[in-house]
């Protein structure tokens, strides 16, 4: 044994550690070539091979290993990727106190889920008891009219007179202040008369009376001590999901420099189990102020900045149509029960111009698309480009996936289009919008995984975090089983397996963004980059895949659990 | 508010003509002061002896206008111009072609001091009917149309409206030439200055004013140059530049305006290249005056 020892340090490479092998009641893979192991064993940060503590022996009898076994009850995942979520937007929202209609997981909290005007008012008056004095404003997010009632400035006067209250929709795109906030944003009375968007009296400030609001309170949101902190708790919701890669999918969406030094500051650490490929917004000015030309040479500008922990792979996020949460999303005929319409958050032809520049300098697209005329636009560009200037890469990526038709799928498939979708809004939007904005046909079969599985179009899943929980476990759960806010199965022909959905929380979502050969699967030469769960996806009841927790994380072969309450 | 600035807001799809009326307003010597709010600062094609400063989002105009990118927010950037210390007469924003005229109106409602907004919709007479056909911008341009308070038809072939369903069924009113829509603009801001400049009518004149750039020789002393300057003819209404002169024998660069009579110097650092060199004199001054004035600043000897 001691000559074994011996025999051990003389051969090995004088920089190389030790191999640990982890153990699981199973390990998923995510590779069709080897679905399952029981074991897997990790050197410095990757992973040598999966299989059984047998087969793994050409390694342990050469080098020696520790094996730990602190999972052998868990079931072991390649790391979970989120292709598409927002840090800064987190950051920002995540100090303020969550009052919401669904359950919201978050580190330091378990967010209930709150309905009716009753409930909400008394959720509002506990958290403010609770955390309204330690804050200059109490700013509370999640309300919403369909679920909590009517809620009025008298309403928040009566939990405070004095004390600044804020209560930030859960669109983000409507307001309601007390008294003391209105008084402490200092909004100009002549304003608040005639504005047509902002109701003095029941103090409301929606769409662009809200931009009175977060003017006035744009240095308290960011405020950069509070930036901060909302980094540092979005980085923990981002551990608690289960997650080691994600994507900033439009970084510098406040601000470039700004964002990438507090990134840098709080992500680009030792002690941090995450990696975020940055992909900036392709409009690097708002307002399209540079020529194409030069828009691309500040996107090439940023990728020198790259660090392990933070790095650019020539990547770009465009926009076509408008919020899906606003229902501002652009929809083709017949359009919205009301008659309103969606916008372009571009013109197109200046989106076309714009892509057209990135796509011939050879970046991936990814494109912001919510309603099937967004699709349209998107999807005529894709085949613009591909006569013009024909690319085999998979460049091409529609995010978010909202209502779009068979027909775009199938198009979309001929010109080599992928999709990363966020199926939540199934969940969440599917029946208000079935009832109140386009019907049920079109709302039901939003977010149509099964036609992209039909159609063999590569897809993954995504949070766009803060527009759905930061848990891929509950995007998955949504995308097996369509349940409704009320528990409906809508279009069940849109239902995906369970393994499909896990592939797309993993090695689908890591080919999205380009890194499937180093993360998404575990196999020889990854990183050994996994996540733990106390069940397994596949053998519990599909409808109750979102209440699985997550044990832990492994992040290039360094164990981080999640610290329970 | 009595004296709440007016405010137009110039809407129309990409390519109808904002920017070109835009950049004929700007270059334009009208007694009015103008701060036009842009999307696309590159756009802006001014003579760069018009240009008084440029300072980061911000291009001042030796005629008094100024010209501001809108940035990430409209409602923050219009609140800035109107409190700033040097309130335009008339706030002009150009739309992105995007843009839905009757919410930028509701954002313009935000800021305080400033005139409900009125909408001045720019149709590009040889596109639009294509335009309204289009399956994703239809809807967007009809938007357009029917949010503008008035409609100025850009591009009409030999003159004649289009004889379209859609623009019949508007009743605005409408202009069809860009001294048209001058007129109007000098008429919105009439209210607040009491100055009704027929900004339309200033073609003749402004046929006359002449703007024209001396070098100045670097060797001349600052205080030879000052004594020169009160000797210019009344009809130069304005002069700029910046210079590099001799103070006590030593060369140091000045930032000089105003007119003949009433002008300042400020020493500056040494000069921005895009800035031309030499003074511009902007006045109707005739040949004669301008030989004169030539001679007068181009020789160091008093």
């Amino acid at each position: 044994m001691q000559l074994a020892a011996l025999f051990v340090r003389l051969t090995r490479k004088p920089d190389m550690s030790d191999i640990t092998v982890f153990t699981a009641r199973r390990i998923h893979t995510m590779s069709a070539s080897q679905p399952h192991a029981e074991a897997v064993a990790v050197r410095d940060g990757l992973i040598l091979e999966a299989g059984t503590l047998d087969s793994l022996k050409p390694w342990t009898d050469r080098y020696g290993a520790t094996v730990d076994e602190r999972f052998k009850d868990k079931t072991i995942f390649p790391g979970f990727v989120d292709p598409h979520l927002h840090p800064s937007l987190g950051a920002v929202l995540l100090p303020s106190y969550f009052i919401t209609a669904m359950e919201w997981s978050l580190p330091d909290r378990k967010v209930p889920a709150t309905k009716g005007r009753d409930g909400y008012l008394q959720a509002l008056k506990e958290g403010f008891e609770k955390e309204g004095a330690s804050r200059d404003v109490f700013v509370t997010w999640g309300y919403h009219q369909l679920w909590h009632g009517d809620l009025t400035k008298a309403d928040l006067n009566a939990v405070s007179k004095d004390h600044p209250i804020v209560v930030w929709h859960r669109s983000f795109h409507e307001l309601i202040l007390n008294d003391a906030a209105i008084a402490h944003i200092g909004v100009d009375q002549e304003v608040m008369e005639r504005h047509p968007q902002i109701n003095a009296e029941i103090g409301r400030f929606s769409e662009t009376g809200a931009k009175v609001v977060m003017a006035g309170l744009k240095d308290f949101l960011f405020n950069p001590a509070r930036f901060l902190e909302g980094l540092q708790s979005l980085l923990q919701v981002i551990h608690l999901g289960g997650h080691t890669t994600v994507a900033d999918m439009a970084y510098g969406i406040f601000d470039f420099e700004q964002e990438w030094m507090a990134f840098n500051a709080m992500i680009n650490r030792d002690e941090v189990p995450l990696r975020v490929l940055m992909v900036p917004k392709g409009l690097p000015e708002d307002g399209a102020k540079e020529s194409p030309a030069d828009a691309v040479k500040v996107i090439d500008g940023l990728a020198d900045r790259s660090n392990d922990k933070l790095f650019f792979d020539r990547r770009v996020k465009f926009f076509t149509d408008g919020a899906i949460f606003s229902e501002l999303m652009q929809m083709e005929e017949p359009g919205y029960i009301d008659g309103h319409e969606g916008e372009w958050l571009m013109v197109p032809e200046l989106f076309e111009e714009r892509v057209r520049a990135f796509w011939t300098a050879g970046y991936r697209i990814h494109v912001h698309c919510t309603g099937n005329l967004g699709h349209e636009l998107a999807i005529d560009v894709l085949e613009k480009l591909q006569r013009e200037h024909p690319r085999l890469d998979p460049c091409y990526t529609i995010e978010h996936f909202g209502v779009s038709t068979e027909e775009q799928v199938q198009r979309l498939k001929q010109f080599g289009g992928r999709v990363s979708a966020n199926p939540y809004y199934v969940h969440e939007l599917g029946e208000a919008y079935w009832v109140k904005s386009i019907g049920f046909e079109r709302a039901s079969q939003m977010v149509r995984l099964g036609t992209l599985m039909r159609e063999n179009v590569p897809f993954a899943l995504h949070s766009d975090f803060t527009m759905a929980p930061a848990e891929p476990l509950k995007n998955a759960w949504v995308a097996v089983n369509r349940l409704s806010e009320s528990g409906k199965v809508l279009a069940p022909e849109e239902k995906i397996p369970v393994h499909q959905a896990m592939k797309a929380i993993t090695i689908d979502a890591a080919r999205i963004i380009g890194l499937e050969n180093s993360i998404g699967s575990i196999r020889s030469g990854k990183k050994a980059d996994f996540t733990v769960l106390d069940d397994d996806p596949y053998e519990v009841a599909p409808e109750t895949i979102k209440d699985i927790t997550v044990h832990a994380t492994v992040f290039e072969g360094r164990v981080f659990e999640v610290i329970k309450e | 508010m009595t004296d709440a600035i007016p405010c137009l807001i110039l809407g129309g799809y990409l390519g109808a003509g904002k920017t070109t009326l835009i950049n004929g307003l700007l270059s334009r010597h009208h007694g009015k002061q103008i701060t036009v709010l842009v999307n696309d600062f590159g756009a802006i094609n001014i003579d760069a002896a018009l240009i008084n400063n440029k300072d980061g989002d911000t291009l001042s105009l030796t005629n008094g206008c100024a010209c501001c990118s809108i940035g990430d927010s409209l409602l923050e950037t219009a609140d800035r111009v109107v409190r700033g210390e040097n309130p335009p007469d008339l706030l002009l924003v150009e739309a992105s072609g995007a843009a839905e005229p009757g919410r930028m109106k509701q954002i313009l409602m935000g800021v305080p001091g400033l005139k409900a907004a009125q909408c001045l919709t720019v149709v590009d007479a040889s596109t639009f009917q294509k335009r309204l056909r289009d399956k994703f911008v239809g809807k967007l341009v009809r938007a357009q149309l029917k949010q503008a308070d008035c409609l100025y038809i850009n591009r009409l072939a030999e003159g004649k409206e289009p004889e379209d369903p859609v623009l019949a069924s508007l009743n605005k009113p409408r202009m069809t030439s860009a001294q048209e829509v001058f007129r109007y603009l000098g008429a919105l801001g009439a209210e607040k200055t009491d100055l009704s400049v027929d900004l339309g009518a200033e073609k003749e004149a402004a046929e006359a004013l002449q703007t024209f750039t001396l070098p100045i020789p670097a060797d001349m002393e600052r205080k030879d140059l000052q004594a020169k300057l009160t000797r210019l003819p009344t009809s130069i209404h304005r002069l700029k530049g910046i210079l590099t002169l001799k103070e006590r024998g030593a060369d140091q660069v000045f930032t000089v305006q105003g007119n003949g009579q009433d002008c300042t110097f400020v020493k500056t650092e040494p000069r921005n290249r895009d800035i031309p060199s030499g003074l511009v004199l902007i006045g109707p001054v005739s040949d004669q005056d301008r030989r004169r004035i030539t001679d007068l600043l181009t020789t160091a000897q008093l």
